[in-house]
């Protein structure tokens, strides 16, 4: 498997995972016993877990969710993306009721692929961003 | 015959989240005062893709917050920052570096250029 067909199982997740909200798509991208290194909150384990994780909490919350890619790095079975998430912010997400505010989110991957499946992601989520476009965490610089 | 030489290499940092970009000696400024924020910092490499004239390192940042940060008086208290890069490189030299940190060092991002 190349690099070139990594990078493109990685765009696949993006297009039909996340912008298409096609949850079905995981079970041909990811495996089975995908690990997500560095998880959200209440996000169980395994392909399993991130399907729920994207059904129950961040599609319903970002149900606008768009994802763009603006840079890839890709050797041998890794693929880095460095991307921004955009999406309104329309029930409740991480504990924070519905804000109806549109945030645009930095979220870098790392993206393990082996024989065409990816095994395994860290992802690199600006929440500190997101919490304070939410207007839940003040702005860098003012008091608390 | 006039020969050719490389222009030599303009650097700009970008910060993901943070529009614009910094110059070399805004990127200077930015690292005097991380440094002066915690000045034992230490950082290792985690990771490392590279592909073409690009080097992506993911690295781990250790520090204690002995001086002034974000506003935030020193605490005294160990940190760990992850922070991912993507550097480009021309004629040995980076040209250009985008990094993403968690947390973002924000209010210590200033530029003149």
């Amino acid at each position: 498997v190349s690099m070139e067909e990594n990078k493109a199982l990685i765009r696949r997740f993006i297009e039909e995972v996340l912008n298409q909200k096609n949850l079905d798509a995981i079970d041909d991208i990811c495996s089975p016993d995908f690990v997500e290194h560095d998880p959200v909150p209440g996000q169980g384990p395994g392909a399993a877990g991130l399907k729920q994780f994207f059904a129950q909490h961040f599609f319903p919350a970002f149900p606008d969710l768009h994802w763009v890619v603006e840079e890839m790095v890709a050797e041998g079975e890794y693929v880095m993306a460095r991307s921004m998430w955009i999406g309104t912010h329309q029930e409740p997400f991480l504990g924070i009721p519905p804000t109806n505010k549109r945030v645009t989110v930095a979220a870098w991957t790392i993206d393990h692929i082996i024989d065409g499946k990816l095994t395994d992601s860290r992802i690199i989520m600006d929440a500190l961003g997101l919490l304070q476009q939410l207007g839940v965490v003040p702005p860098p610089g003012q008091p608390r | 015959v006039k020969r050719t030489r490389p222009l030599p290499p303009i650097y700009s940092a970008h910060f993901a989240g943070v529009p614009g970009q910094m110059c070399r000696e805004d990127f200077k400024q930015f690292m005097a005062a991380f440094i002066a924020a915690f000045p034992d910092q230490q950082h290792t490499v985690e990771e490392l893709i590279a592909e073409g004239d690009k080097v992506m390192p993911r690295l781990v940042i250790r520090g204690t917050h002995q001086g002034a940060f974000n506003g935030i008086p020193p605490t005294d208290k160990s940190v760990m920052i992850t922070a991912i890069n993507i550097l480009r490189i021309e004629h040995g030299k980076i040209v250009e570096h985008y990094t993403h940190t968690l947390p973002a060092p924000c209010s210590l991002i200033t530029r003149r250029c």
